[in-house]
């Protein structure tokens, strides 16, 4: 039954292995110590365009008692341009209909990062919580370094709807969760699903840190430096002829005696 | 007007009475550059030794100079178009053509020399010396910025790629009234003064130029605002930065060498702007560098602005960061995605 009750919740696309190890999983879903921890959810619409249709849906009645039975206590809403529109429809909301979920709205803020760390599992404070994101690249990009569970739904009113591309990219990738307007509820159960079972890049149960900066020398960017190397021609000349015997070496050689080489040949 | 209407942040009331010495001295000069008026609106008392971020180029001769010989070549034309007859107007417009067009055509050829894609991206060996950029006289990055989620790209990518060194020097170029890019750049300078304290930390200067259509803006008077915005790209890319002067530096800080862009309409006219002065030999032809990079957004189509750039074939190098992008775009380099480096899943 319990597997049943699960996978009514996914998509048919999910695969078959995935509802599989989410039965299992049922289990420990349940247990006390999951379940006592609060969890808090941040909906965000990014700062250039308004979004009424995803802020509608996150304070209807269906989508507040689905998360309020996933142990959501804390509802922030970013909500851009709209905030005055969103007041108002928020004071139609009766109390009873809120189902103890706290509603934060404000406009704009300089710390998103901050809202979504809170998003994240901190062990003894906070369970998982869930960013609800449209799916601009830049709120996209900001969630996924945070590494929080996160549900992207694209804005259908922006020119020729081009935020489906990054959505669909990201449900692929396994970066993110594909929120459909009018389904939201069901994504989010989805994201916090696979967070459990560890099917997407959302970090499951380790406490936030940022980013090193700056990036280790081996995984840096360095297409930009040839570029300024194309500027000075004999430069980049040797510069590229180090890099293929560098290489060569690589595959031929230990690499202690590559490094060797190479010391002597930029003294040469 | 326009920085009024765009920051509706008040200014915090301890901190006007400082400034406003300072604003009105700015208030009547000509240059385009960030002036502390505009930057009131935005700090905060936290931000304030930000304030030394925002280069202030003072008298913009090179604007007068470029304004003055934009008339005098509008006069000429009119005079010619008056006294000369059709069929040496013809043959004129002709070898005008014929040179641009033959600039453009060599200018594209050089830029297929250097098409190495992912092997330059990162390094095949972490213990290899190369590229290595340190040792040159000068490393000088053009940054343009766009909005929101291309900002916040750019900002990505510039971390992705930094490394330390003291002979940097960044140049940002934001449009007016963009003040979520501003803060996103101020960030960025503060992680990075906080990585590298020294003075392997680099210069930084931040160029304000116009909008090349504001949000309301009628479209019939766009191309004209265009124009202007063109007239500072000019500027943009030949002013000398302040942090490196001449007497200290010669001319290696003239122009930057490499312009990164990543999709803003901005973007496109900088380097077009930079396509012209190196058409026209008005730079040195191994500065002004192009490279764009399709959005991190755009995974199967490209932007309109991508369109722009494959077709008009202005950017040194043109890379999408994704797989079915560029199985649909043969011409362009995949480069794999720079903007994030994203944990794997697994």
């Amino acid at each position: 039954m319990s597997a049943l009750d699960i996978s009514k919740d996914l998509p048919s696309s999910s695969s078959s292995q995935e509802k599989a190890i989410l039965a299992m999983a049922k289990p420990k879903l349940n247990e006390e110590e999951a379940s006592i921890l609060p969890r808090r959810c941040l909906v965000t619409i990014g700062a250039t365009a308004g979004f009424r249709s995803l802020l509608a849906e996150v304070i209807t009645p269906k989508f507040l008692a689905s998360i309020a039975s996933k142990g959501f206590e804390n509802l922030d809403v970013q909500c851009g341009p709209d905030l005055a529109w969103f007041r108002r429809q928020l004071e139609e909301v009766p109390e009873e209909q809120r189902y103890d979920v706290e509603i934060d709205c404000f406009a704009f803020t300089k710390n998103l990062t901050e809202y979504m760390v809170h998003c994240r599992f901190l062990p003894g404070v906070r369970d998982n919580g869930c960013v609800i994101s449209h799916a601009g690249s830049g709120t996209v990009l900001e969630a996924l370094k945070v590494q929080a569970p996160l549900v992207v739904v694209p804005n259908p009113t922006l020119m020729d709807n081009h935020q489906a591309e990054l959505a669909e990219e990201c449900e692929k990738q396994k970066w993110a969760t594909y929120g459909k307007l009018g389904n939201l509820a069901k994504a989010v159960n989805q994201a916090m699903a696979r967070v459990e079972i560890g099917t997407t890049s959302s970090a499951a149960f380790t406490p936030y840190a940022p980013p090193p900066f700056p990036v280790p020398e081996a995984e840096r960017t360095t297409l930009f430096d040839w570029m300024v190397l194309t500027c000075y021609p004999e430069e980049l000349r040797r510069q590229q002829y180090v890099q293929e015997l560098g290489s060569a070496h690589v595959e031929a050689k230990p690499k202690d005696k590559t490094a060797e080489d190479l010391a002597r040949l930029q003294v040469d | 007007m326009d920085s009024d209407k765009s920051h509706k942040v008040p200014v915090p009331a301890g901190i006007a009475p400082s400034r406003s010495h300072i604003t009105k001295a700015k208030e009547d000069s000509t240059n385009h550059s960030i002036t502390p008026a505009d930057i009131s609106h935005q700090l905060t008392e936290a931000d304030d030794n930000m304030l030394e971020f925002f280069e202030v180029f003072g008298e913009d001769d090179f604007a007068v100079a470029f304004f003055f010989w934009t008339l005098v070549i509008i006069l000429a034309a009119v005079g010619v178009v008056l006294f000369v007859s059709l069929s040496w107007l013809t043959a004129f417009a002709a070898v005008l053509a014929g040179f641009v067009v033959f600039r453009h055509v060599s200018l594209r050829r050089e830029r297929g020399q250097h098409r190495t894609g992912r092997g330059w991206v990162t390094k095949p060996d972490p213990n290899l010396a190369v590229p290595d950029t340190s040792g040159l006289p000068a490393v000088y990055f053009l940054y343009v910025l766009g909005s929101g989620g291309h900002s916040a790209e750019m900002v990505e990518t510039i971390k992705q790629k930094f490394r330390g060194q003291k002979n940097q020097h960044r140049r940002y170029i934001i449009t007016s009234g963009d003040g979520s890019s501003l803060n996103m750049v101020k960030k960025l300078e503060a992680t990075i003064s906080d990585a590298y304290p020294d003075e392997r930390a680099g210069t930084r200067d931040v160029f304000k130029i116009k909008r090349a259509r504001a949000v309301h803006q009628p479209k019939y008077t766009a191309p004209f605002t265009s124009l202007l915005s063109a007239a500072h790209a000019i500027n943009a890319l030949t002013r000398e930065p302040n942090l490196r002067p001449v007497r200290q530096y010669g001319h290696q800080f003239k122009y930057p060498h490499v312009i990164v862009t990543n999709g803003p309409a901005t973007g496109f006219i900088v380097a077009l702007v930079a396509h012209l002065l190196k058409i026209f030999y008005l730079v040195p032809q191994n500065r002004l560098k192009t490279v764009y990079i399709e959005s991190w957004a755009r995974t199967k189509t490209l932007s309109l602005t991508g369109k722009l750039f494959l077709h008009a074939g202005i950017a040194n190098m043109f890379c999408v960061q994704h797989q079915p992008l560029a199985r649909a775009i043969p011409s362009a380099e995949y480069v794999g995605q720079v903007t994030a480096r994203l944990t794997p899943v697994g």
